[in-house]
């Protein structure tokens, strides 16, 4: 189907979104859209459609999320491109778009609109004007080189400042040097000056990422390897004040994408790849260990090259799986033995290698990791399999390899699906910490009973209060947790740090061990300290969260009563707990009442709030060893 | 295709209507979402369509479909 068609389908499609399947229908046809003015049109098309029009009938097909962006010259189009490519990923972004050039106003004042519209996202998009714009007619190198220092050193402090004040991520642009100042320049040590200069500016950019958590820098050299990608078009500029090509600004709201897809917890987590003609040229139950083509030739080197990847991913914390049609004695001789293979059999968390529907495989896998189906990317080079999916599991993105194995490499890794902000400890440890879930389910066969089972574990849980260490952890899991997320927040880390601060808030992190490793930090408890109107203190648990990897072993139990005891502790009269359903945690919907909590309300925007009178505590889990600084030592948590 | 159904498919491809609602007098002014960004990106499309360079101060005087037309006709 063209562009153009797809784009008709949409207006007729945004007129009926009360039927469900329409609103889907249109997320179909944007992922399919794949030219630049199609995309800012589609988008165009789509900012007339609320949030509620997505969700209508109750549903939660569509998450929202608040962006603000400034600028120095007019983008209001990125806001159509990146309504394109957020609603393909079931996002809704509200806008707050600030006034041509008021980015310093609206940065540095702490009452601007931009402030006031509380983002989750702060986009600054800025081009080489804020430079260029504040030198002589006749400048030289001399004059370049100290104001580059003067910009830089101004504008790093605006978005220090920003940034520590603001829970928003500030997300900010490196700026090229643009070929016709280059060339404005006729000798060449001087250019080579101002190549030097000009870098060192954009490294300061560069370095408030690392400085701030909550600051992103986008490489604009980077996006400019694509070809078709243009830094500016001139009569854009010049008559539209629209300093950057529409290219770029599409370039950069993909990127943006990602960024938004970690902040809201839909990063993709696990990696199911197919086997014949994906890892390996040929077929191995036909060709065999040595007519496969691995290794040893230019196009078995790609093969190698697109396993070394997959690798790496994985070394960063991404699961692998394997979903392939084959007799698995086969597939294991390449992982097993094949010299060449770069992936081997423990890099793995599952295999379904077999000849059941790829997506029932694809269930099936989600399942014993325990993640939905919507984390999973799929690769395969089959397009017949490849739509399968598609139709049948939508909410899989799906990578279709074309054939030529050189192009794997930039096939899997240009959508960014697994980007995140912050890799954690947790990450890097990911792999071992799925073999020993392995082990333990491989020992739990050998048991009766689930809680003699349980008992031999000999899990222990450490309570404690997060440090600096702890908190992009803690953030992340916020931010990852689906399932045991009891009202969904999504914290930054600058919005965890903030509650950590603040005496009323008590943030816990959650610890688990047992016999088979350290599972590492696996949850983390919200608490408010309240006044009451009759002047008792009361605790909110507004909200726990736990690693899907650790479920059903009693970890949530002993943190609860944990805390119910350090209410009591404190002279508190009550602790109330909230809970607020989603697509994914409805599994949780009785946590509270299941510990002696009872209902006693539910307002508008579908939290329930429980209460727990503290008079009869639950018992202590009795295979559980809990480390818990509120039963050592008093105040600790103060 | 007419020169005029060619220009109202650009025409769509930009903005969020049909092209069937656009006749040789309708004015940009009118058109819903028209601005200085998609008046550049219609003249960009149309100098791509039609392989031809419009003078732009005359373009940006154009009015109606039918004074684009013009300027194409007389550029071809």
């Amino acid at each position: 189907m063209e562009n153009l068609q797809r784009l008709r389908e949409i207006r007729s499609l945004k007129k009926n979104l009360t039927d469900p399947a329409n609103a889907e229908a249109i997320v179909k046809h944007l992922r399919e859209i794949d030219e630049v003015a199609s995309m800012a049109k589609a988008g165009f098309s789509l900012q007339s459609v609320s949030l509620d029009q997505w969700n209508a009938n109750g549903r939660n097909f569509v998450k929202p999320v608040r962006i603000g962006i400034v600028s120095n010259f007019m983008c209001g189009e990125i806001e159509n491109y990146l309504r394109f490519n957020l609603t393909r990923e079931c996002i809704c972004p509200e806008f707050y778009l600030g006034d041509f050039d008021q980015y310093i106003f609206e940065l540095m004042n702490e009452n601007s609109e931009l402030q006031q519209f509380n983002p989750a996202l702060t986009v600054c998009l800025l081009d080489e004007h804020v430079v260029t714009d504040r030198l002589s007619d006749e400048w030289f190198i001399d004059e370049m080189e100290a104001k580059l220092t003067e910009v830089s050193t101004s504008l790093c402090e605006l978005f220090s400042r920003y940034a520590s004040r603001s829970s928003s991520v500030l997300v900010l642009n490196t700026i090229p040097l643009a070929a016709l100042t280059y060339q404005g320049i006729i000798d060449y040590r001087s250019k080579a000056r101002l190549s030097r200069a000009w870098r060192e500016f954009n490294n300061q950019l560069l370095d408030l990422a690392a400085a701030h958590k909550n600051i992103v820098v986008l490489d604009t050299e980077l996006f400019q390897q694509n070809s078709s990608v243009k830094l500016r078009d001139v009569r854009m500029a010049s008559y539209a004040k629209m300093y950057m090509d529409e290219t770029l600004l599409a370039e950069i709201a993909a990127e943006i994408r990602k960024v938004v897809q970690s902040i809201v917890g839909k990063t993709k987590k696990c990696l199911v790849l197919d086997c014949d003609n994906t890892l390996w040229g040929g077929v191995i139950g036909d060709d065999g260990l040595e007519g496969i083509v691995l290794g040893d030739s230019p196009e078995g080197e790609a093969f190698v090259a697109f396993h070394r990847t997959i690798k790496r991913l994985a070394k960063q914390g991404v699961i692998l799986a394997i979903n392939s049609k084959n007799d698995k004695v086969n597939t294991d001789k390449v992982f097993d033995s094949h010299p060449d293979s770069v992936l081997r059999q423990d890099d793995f968390v599952t295999q379904s290698v077999n000849w059941d529907p790829k997506h029932e495989n694809l269930k099936t896998i989600a399942a014993q990791i325990n993640i939905g189906t919507d984390h999973l990317v799929f690769v395969d080079d089959s397009e017949f399999e490849c739509n399968l999916v598609k139709g049948m599991l939508p909410e899989v993105h799906v990578i279709n390899l074309a054939g030529e194995a050189s192009e794997f490499v930039e096939a899997l890794l240009a959508g960014g699906w697994f980007n995140t902000l912050e890799l954690t400890s947790e990450d890097f440890q990911r792999a071992s910490q799925y073999k020993s879930q392995v082990a333990r389910e491989d020992f739990r066969a050998a048991y009766d009973s689930y809680e003699d089972y349980l008992r031999e574990l000999e899990i222990s849980v450490e309570l404690f209060v997060p440090d600096e260490i702890a908190l992009p952890r803690i953030a992340q899991l916020t931010q990852r947790t689906n399932q045991f997320n009891l009202t969904t927040w999504r914290l930054s880390e600058s919005e965890v740090q903030v509650m950590m601060a603040d005496h009323n808030w008590l943030v816990l992190g959650i610890r688990a061990a047992d016999r088979f490793g350290d599972n590492g930090i696996v949850g983390a408890m919200f608490i408010q300290r309240s006044q009451q109107a009759d002047g008792s203190l009361a605790f909110i648990v507004k909200n726990v969260l736990l690693s899907c990897r650790v479920f059903s072993r009693g970890i949530e139990t002993s943190a609860l009563r944990e805390v119910l005891l350090l209410a009591r502790e404190e002279g508190a009269s009550k602790v109330y707990g909230e809970y607020i359903p989603s697509a994914k945690n409805g599994k949780f919907e009785h946590f509270f009442e299941t510990h002696g909590f009872e209902a006693v309300d539910k307002n508008t925007n579908d939290t329930t709030t429980y209460v727990h009178p503290l008079r009869d505590l639950p018992e202590a889990v009795s295979w559980i060893a809990i480390k818990s600084h509120t039963t050592e030592t008093e105040n600790v948590y103060a | 295709m007419s020169m005029h159904d060619q220009l109202a498919a650009l025409i769509e491809s930009l903005l969020d209507i049909d092209m069937e609602e656009l006749t040789a007098d309708s004015h940009f002014k009118d058109l819903p979402g028209w601005d200085s960004v998609n008046a550049m990106r219609l003249i960009a499309h149309i100098e791509t369509e039609f392989a031809i360079k419009l003078p732009i101060k005359e373009y940006l005087k154009a009015e109606t479909l039918a004074d684009v037309q013009t300027l194409i006709a007389r550029a071809a």
